[in-house]
């Protein structure tokens, strides 16, 4: 790489956070003129910067994220007593108990529309019966 | 809303905390990954937000002056991490590129997630000053003339920090990115 490649790299990369002085911008423009490397190098670092953007898409903290700062801030604060930080520790846990419960019958319910076999949520919680028949056929050892 | 969280009104701070945590998320997640340390991170950034309700005055946006609470102290886990690695002799920050590699996922799964992957172990590649600018300017969204504010640092500092970090981010992805538009 020569001297003046690696400024008009500086220059492309600098292109897309700063303003270039006309004669920088002139020298670059004139540069891209060109194609070759410099135009690859420009659209690798627009692809590389989408990603860099995109990856931050999901980032996100839990759905009770400002109530627990509350919490913490009242308990840090003492404007909240032990039985209000309770009932909010309660409320919280309650909704997550909710969603999960929500979800998983929601996931029998499509088990039942889409298999022929029927799924109650007392078959899932109970033992299957053990008949008198069958424990005598359990081998001792 | 700010007035109101001032003079007391905690449903105002929490309106305030619903506006702001998706950046903040942003900000900390980008710096640490995700991790059992991010809420904390989070957390404890509003909380010192609110402790500092009344020192704000306001010459800078609340979102700028939260992003930088939450940079400091992402910084501030990234070195307190870099010394227990020192310490228990782990080799996280001397891990090579080609062991970045080797953790690659299958191809046959979802093409977006696995670059996102790779961009996400790229980042944690860059050292601290590095990496603060590329979430700042790239991931936050922020101008250049507000990540130097926020790192209080000169403009053409972070010019030529955002370029040595890209470079360096280039020559991890490039073998990734080369065929995604």
């Amino acid at each position: 790489m020569t001297l003046k490649h690696g400024k008009i790299i500086d220059l492309l990369y600098r292109s897309f956070d700063g303003i270039l002085t006309p004669k920088e911008q002139t020298e670059l423009d004139n540069a891209l003129q060109h194609p070759g490397p410099l135009g690859e190098e420009k659209q690798l670092i627009e692809t590389q910067r989408k990603a860099v953007s995109q990856s931050a898409a999901g980032y996100s903290f839990n759905p009770f994220f400002a109530q627990q700062v509350m919490n913490r801030i009242n308990a840090l604060t003492g404007s909240q007593s032990y039985a209000e930080i309770f009932v909010d520790y309660l409320e919280i846990l309650f909704k997550r108990m909710a969603l999960v419960t929500i979800t998983l019958c929601l996931i029998m319910i499509s088990y039942n529309i889409l298999s022929d076999e029927i799924l109650k949520i007392i078959d899932l919680l109970s033992p299957s019966p053990v008949t008198y028949e069958a424990m005598l056929r359990l081998p001792l050892f | 809303m700010l007035e109101a969280a001032r003079n007391g009104d905690k449903n105002a701070f929490k309106e305030l905390i619903m506006k702001y945590e998706q950046q903040v998320a942003r900000t900390v997640i980008g710096m640490l990954g995700q991790g059992p340390e991010t809420e904390d991170i989070g957390q404890e950034t509003f909380i010192r937000f609110y402790r500092a309700l009344n020192q704000f005055k306001g010459d800078s946006g609340i979102g700028t002056y939260i992003t930088r609470i939450a940079i400091n102290l992402s910084l501030n886990e990234l070195r307190r991490r870099k010394l227990k690695a020192k310490l228990f002799f782990q080799a996280h920050e001397s891990q090579t590129d080609d062991q970045l590699f080797n953790t690659l996922p299958d191809q046959n799964s979802n093409e977006r997630s696995e670059i996102n992957e790779m961009v996400r172990k790229g980042i944690e590649k860059l050292d601290l000053k590095s990496r603060a600018v590329i979430v700042l300017r790239l991931i936050d969204g922020y101008s250049t003339a507000e990540t130097a504010k926020i790192l209080e640092l000169p403009i053409g500092t972070v010019l030529s920090r955002l370029t040595r970090a890209q470079k360096k981010l280039k020559t991890i992805l490039q073998p990734f990115l080369g065929g995604v538009s």
